[in-house]
């Protein structure tokens, strides 16, 4: 019902400025997917991701006055979180260096939704993929990690995405190709020596994110 | 070219951005370039390691969770129209307006203009462009009831009423309302301009008569001068108020119905006859005049900056061209300097059109040519505010 809303973005935002606080929820609708795919693949982990995406649009909700309809609304949104993100890992890490280094790993990385597979051995191996997948994105610098997501993982121009991150389009292009290579080296030496390559804390969240499916 | 550039090619040049032609040049690098072979090989298993990857989703009681937190929150913005000072000023404004008209000096004003406008009309004796002397005559031709005052002051109460009426929706409504007092002010300024840059009457109607050419450059001059006028207020008040004009502009994008064109239409002819008569009195009464137009200048140049843009865009747009907020509004101010003039500038402004439309359609298609080429970074000032700030 909400999908079928034939209000264009600005119009839903006009609608909501002028009282209409329930239109908010067609916005959220439209993008909660988006936000939430960028949020869980910078943070590797879906419950901060759910609480950080909540904050986004409580975000754009607060700022929407300050819209400008000329632009596209998701790049405005995807802005708001990218920056939201990049605040909160900064954040975390700040206050993660000053607590044991053996709780540090609670909050990183290690989570990434995998495609249904048809075999419980192939959806194990699958889970295994986007785990992997999902340690070696982390070894890459935050804002490295946020061009190649959003390039490579949810179709971004490079052009939108200087946008977005607020940096120099010829930068951004630098940034993404520096991080598929990283990325690419990185998975390749994970994928050689896999048992050496992803740490304990990873290997158990895999298989109790794996476990439910079996039984 | 070199090995990195056909990599850096192959990398960006993918998804959305896939360009087959582009990617030829680098196609046939990989075929004499071994190197580049295997690097292209590796590069394909992790565009398979990522394929299995899916979107993620969140959990089902999201949107509850984000709606039950909006709820929570304060509107974004007033919804009551008296707490937005836009509207406090045009209310101020419209009062002491209709306590002006009120007044017996108002009503002898109104009488003033009607003979002004009458004598002015009477003397004109070369037929030109309707001159502000004629739009006080045909305002004056209200005067059905040998009383002007009597109408104005109806009107000026019916105004009041709409303007409350208006003010009471959405805020699609209340600038739907106000929309036409900005042309009003616009039209007003550029009558202004006009009157100022005509010399002596002597001399302006022999220049009238002798020189089309010379008349043409005077309402270029003038032309240009709206248009670096509106295309400034457009960009000052942007910087000054901001979130008010991104307000503005939204609404702008969202709506342009009928509903909007006819509240205004009654809100601008109720104005023009306004400034009309305080244009024409002395004295305090001058005074308070300007006050009232200093009042509406402050509401109008929020929905002058909101349309200068839009119309820019929407030019920019059909150019295939858009991307810098400046173009936007010098284009726009150009457009809106031309609309506002026209009355002013006779046959001069179908020439004018005439060359601005084949003009736009010739620059159209020379820069949607050449826009397939990259271009430059541009920043955009408009997307970095308020992501930080809560």
């Amino acid at each position: 019902m909400l999908d079928a809303d034939p209000r264009s973005d600005a119009e839903v935002v006009a609608a909501v400025l002028g009282g209409d606080v329930e239109s908010f929820e067609v916005l959220v609708d439209r993008y909660e997917r988006r936000v939430f795919s960028l949020i869980t693949r910078m943070t590797g982990n879906r419950d901060d991701a759910e609480e950080l995406a909540q904050e986004v649009f409580l975000k754009l909700y607060r700022g929407l006055d300050r819209y400008d309809p000329a632009q596209p609304l998701r790049n405005w949104l995807m802005r708001i979180a990218s920056n939201h993100t990049l605040n909160w890992l900064e954040r975390r890490r700040v206050e993660t260096i000053a607590l044991d280094p053996n709780e540090r790993g609670e909050g990183g990385l290690a989570w990434l939704a995998i495609d249904p597979s048809p075999s419980p051995a192939a959806r194990a191996e699958a889970a295994e993929t986007g785990a992997i997948v999902a340690a070696a994105l982390a070894t890459l610098p935050d804002n490295h990690r946020l061009v190649f997501v959003l390039k490579f993982m949810e179709d971004y121009t490079a052009e939108e995405i200087a946008g977005i991150v607020g940096a120099p389009r010829n930068t951004v292009k630098t940034w993404i190709f520096r991080a598929r290579e990283a990325l690419r080296e990185e998975l390749a030496r994970r994928l050689e020596a896999p048992s050496r390559g992803i740490d304990d804390d990873l290997r158990r969240r895999a298989n109790a994110t794996d476990a439910p499916d079996r039984a | 070219m070199t090995c990195d550039d056909v990599r850096m090619r192959l990398t960006l040049l993918t998804g959305r951005e896939l360009d087959r032609v582009a990617l030829e040049a680098a196609e046939a690098h990989l075929a004499a370039c071994a190197e580049c072979r295997a690097w292209r090989d590796a590069d394909a298993r992790l565009d398979a390691l990522l394929r299995t990857v899916s979107e993620e989703a969140p959990g089902s009681g999201f949107r509850t969770g984000v709606m039950a937190r909006v709820r929570a929150e304060q509107a974004p913005v007033p919804r009551t129209w008296w707490r937005q000072p836009i509207f406090v000023l045009q209310g101020i404004a419209a009062a002491v307006a209709l306590l002006f008209l009120l007044s017996p000096s108002g009503a002898e004003a109104v009488r003033d203009v009607s003979t002004v406008a009458a004598e002015a009309s009477a003397s004109s004796s070369v037929p030109v462009a309707p001159s502000l002397e004629e739009l006080g005559a045909e305002i004056s031709a209200i005067d059905v009831t040998g009383d002007a005052a009597a109408w104005v002051v109806a009107l000026c109460a019916a105004a009041l009423a709409g303007n409350l009426l208006a003010l009471s929706g959405g805020a699609r409504r209340r600038l739907g309302a106000l929309l036409p007092c900005f042309a009003m002010l616009a039209i007003l300024l550029g009558a202004t301009a006009a009157e100022a840059a005509q010399p002596g009457d002597e001399a302006w109607r022999s220049l009238r008569e002798t020189s089309d050419f010379l008349r043409i450059v005077l309402v270029g001059v003038v032309l240009a001068a709206g248009a670096m006028g509106a295309a400034a207020i457009g960009i000052a008040v942007r910087a000054l108020a901001p979130s008010l004009v991104a307000r503005a502009d939204s609404v702008a994008a969202a709506r342009s119905g009928v509903y909007q064109f006819l509240v205004g239409l009654f809100n601008f002819v109720i104005l023009l006859v306004l400034a009309v008569l305080l244009l024409r009195v002395d004295g305090p009464r001058r005074f308070a005049g300007l006050l009232i137009l200093v009042a509406m200048t402050a509401v109008a140049s929020l929905g002058v900056a909101a349309w200068v843009r839009r119309i820019g865009t929407a030019i920019l747009a059909s150019a295939d061209r858009g991307r810098s907020d400046l173009g936007r509004d010098v284009a726009g101010g150009l457009a809106l300097a031309v609309a506002i003039l026209c009355p002013f500038a006779g046959q001069v402004f179908f020439l004018a059109l005439l060359v601005l439309s084949f003009g736009t359609g010739l620059l159209g298609l020379i820069l949607r040519r050449s826009s397939t080429r990259p271009d430059k970074h541009e920043t955009n000032e408009e997307r970095r505010h308020g992501e930080n700030d809560v």
